[in-house]
């Protein structure tokens, strides 16, 4: 690789910081850089290129946010005589590949760089993605692609809150409009809930040609968003039950006679009894745990007691199939 | 307007494949098509790289036919699916992939490699068979070769029914079946009287076979073919697999049902099989990937015991319920029903009916195959 360095000091209002186009890292503090800097200064140099008569940062956009903020006004440069885009962004990969690990939005934007600089497809899947730690597969390469044109907010959202890439994937199904009403929703939420709601949506969808929003505009969802009675956690919650009942209306319809008949029988503490998974049996199984003869003895009281009422019937039985739930389709 | 046979783009022929009587047949009649003759294991993984590289596998796959040699067994119990009944079939795996491209086929999750491959080894097909049908000689063996291809989608240039007709016509307790989704029914022979081997056909409402089961004929041009073939002597079956539900599936599958037996007398059916769209969870990506336009994945869809997708137990029901209803109402009570891949709940409240393992349906098919109904 022929290059050629100069380093020299670089009045910063001779950078075209509007040209982002080997920037990487958009969602960062540089509190820390910031102290580091007033304390000792800049030690490494910007690398910086020309574009058109321009001088363009190639690399270090977190130690010019922090001079900026110092007032810095100048700051010593590397200037790289690399007319070639896609061979001066290697530099910035690889001097950044030797010195930290990339977060998830970081390697989108890498990917995505070296593509528009015309790296060919496979030659990213070969060389590039296993540096990365990612999988060397078309799958994984659209997907950080796909990642790259997400909408800021999600982008913010998943760098703040460091959403891993299975979520963050799934936000790509999304457009802009969708994403400013789910991002809010998602987030008081654990990663196995946020999963849940954003296939739920993108099921519901599909299944009735509507886009999430709508859904999420629906009356009933709306009522849980804009009441004051519970906080931003409790809302997510109540959207993501509202979600699944929409998702699975026979499934929820089932669970919720069976729980309905267990609280009017009054079914005893201590004792579980739990359908087959998703009903696909009649099998139901009851357990429950005892350290002697006593507790056993008692427990087998409650279920003797607990079988012979009349009400013991309706654990067998499940509601019928309506046509609102087929129509619904 | 009739569907067109199907050509591939390029015959690839394993070295090891050159020499077998059927390669000459196939490379005969496919004489002007792309051919190469692949001589090392690393040519057939470049090929196969570069299906797999491309933007779409599956669909390149089946650009492609690949002739080579059956390493392994030909005969297999059909794999079925863990904790249901099953039905004691067995399959021959003597041609793999298909060339129709069906939203919700299984094939393109199941087989490691894309293309649609023909084994020619036939000399050591009936060999096995031989063996196979002399550890078996003392029960029935219901046999086919559709279950990962098409039984007649190929025999255009294969000819490989007429081969397999010949070998299993007069085998006194073996029912042998072709199962397809074509209307290419050009190349079987005519037989004197209705025997062992069974012509069915895989059938679904108007609005599922013009949407989800690209390049198949309409179900009409299938009815037409199986009339066809009751006429050439044969016996025929049905397999109403997937049922899907959609607005208005009841109306559209009491249609077709009602259209079967218009077309076919219920006497000419030996077998008639329902099974409710199913599928497991990685096919869904590639579904949504391949048709994006498709609804058909989007219903109440749950985890089943074997770690399939299929529809919420009583919406299942409901659907299987409703087309054997169909069935009965239009063809009579006496045509022998099954379920394909389920559970013992689903068939007590389905059909009435809980067998006891899979003899005991296999048992119920057999009868009206050799004309000893009950009645």
């Amino acid at each position: 690789m022929k290059n050629i360095f100069k380093q020299r000091h670089l009045d910063l209002h001779e950078l075209d910081i509007e040209d982002t186009r080997f920037r990487i890292s958009e969602f960062f503090s540089s509190d820390r850089l910031v102290l580091s800097i007033k304390k000792i200064g800049l030690l490494h140099p910007l690398l910086v290129t020309l574009r058109e008569g321009r001088f363009v940062l190639v690399s270090g956009w977190k130690r010019l946010s922090a001079c900026l903020k110092l007032g810095i006004s100048s700051a010593p440069v590397l200037i790289l005589d690399e007319p070639d885009d896609l061979k001066a962004f290697l530099f910035t990969l690889y001097e950044n590949l030797a010195g930290r690990e990339f977060p998830l939005l970081e390697k989108a934007e890498i990917v995505s760089r070296l593509y528009t600089f015309g790296m060919a497809r496979s030659g990213i899947m070969k060389n590039l993605l296993p540096l990365l730690q990612v999988p060397p597969t078309a799958f994984y390469l659209d997907s950080f692609l796909s990642l790259s044109k997400l909408d800021p907010i999600a982008k913010k959202a998943i760098a703040g809150k460091n959403l891993p890439f299975l979520i963050a994937r799934m936000l790509v199904e999304f457009q802009a409009e969708d994403l400013e009403r789910i991002i809010p929703l998602l987030l008081p939420l654990g990663q196995n809930k946020q999963k849940e709601v954003l296939e739920d949506l993108l099921e519901i969808s599909k299944r009735k040609n509507v886009s999430p929003r709508d859904i999420l505009e629906t009356p009933g969802i709306q009522a849980i968003l804009q009441s004051s009675k519970w906080p931003p956690v409790q809302k997510s919650e109540r959207v993501r039950l509202a979600l699944r009942r929409e998702r699975f209306p026979h499934l929820t319809a089932w669970e919720e006679s069976f729980q309905s008949a267990l609280r009017e029988l009054g079914w005893p503490r201590g004792i579980s009894l739990e359908p087959a998974a998703y009903f696909e049996t009649d099998d139901m199984e009851a357990s429950f745990r005892f350290r002697d003869e006593r507790e056993f003895r008692a427990h087998l009281r409650k279920l003797l007691e607990v079988s012979s009422r009349q009400e013991f019937q309706k654990i067998f039985t499940r509601p019928r199939l309506t046509t609102k739930g087929r129509e619904k389709i | 307007m009739a569907s067109l046979p199907y050509y591939p783009d390029k015959v690839y022929i394993d070295k090891k494949a050159l020499d077998f009587p059927l390669t000459e047949r196939i490379l005969e009649h496919l004489d002007g098509l792309p051919q190469e003759i692949v001589a090392s294991p690393r040519r057939k993984q470049a090929i196969l790289e570069a299906v797999r590289r491309s933007e779409d596998p599956v669909g390149e796959g089946k650009r492609i036919l690949y002739l080579t040699v059956q390493r392994g067994r030909f005969v297999k119990p059909c794999p079925c699916t863990p904790r249901v009944i099953g039905c004691g079939y067995f399959i021959i795996n003597l041609n793999l992939q298909c060339p129709l491209d069906c939203t919700y086929c299984i094939l393109q999750h199941y087989l490691a490699e894309p293309w649609l491959t023909v084994f020619v080894n036939l000399e050591d097909l009936w060999h096995e068979l031989d063996d196979f049908l002399e550890k078996h000689n003392r029960r029935a063996i219901r046999i086919g070769t559709g279950e990962l291809g098409d039984s007649l989608a190929l025999d255009h240039f294969t000819g490989l029914s007429a081969d397999l007709i010949s070998y299993f016509r007069g085998k006194a307790n073996v029912c042998f079946e072709l199962k397809t989704k074509t209307a290419g029914i050009g190349d079987l022979p005519a037989v004197q009287r209705p025997g062992n081997i069974v012509v069915s056909w895989s059938l679904n409402a108007g609005k599922i076979a013009g949407e989800e089961e690209r390049g198949a004929p309409p179900v009409i041009e299938r009815l037409q073919a199986a009339r066809a073939v009751v006429k050439k002597g044969y016996r025929v079956g049905f397999h109403f697999d997937p049922l899907v539900r959609f607005p208005g599936w009841e109306r559209e599958y009491e249609e077709v049902v009602r259209k079967l037996f218009q077309v076919i007398p219920a006497s000419s059916i030996v077998w008639l099989s329902l099974g409710a769209l199913r599928f497991p969870p990685a096919l869904k990506k590639i579904i949504q990937a391949r048709f994006p336009e498709t609804k058909i994945i989007y219903d109440e869809f749950i985890l089943g015991r074997d770690g399939k997708l299929r529809y919420f137990r009583p919406l299942r029901l409901e659907l299987l319920r409703s087309v054997a209803g169909f069935v009965k109402k239009w063809g009579g009570k006496e045509i022998p029903l099954y379920f394909c891949m389920e559970g013992e709940e689903i068939w007590r409240d389905g059909l009435a009916w809980k067998p006891r393992g899979k003899r005991a349906v296999e048992n119920t098919l057999f009868p009206r195959l050799w004309g000893q109904d009950k009645s």
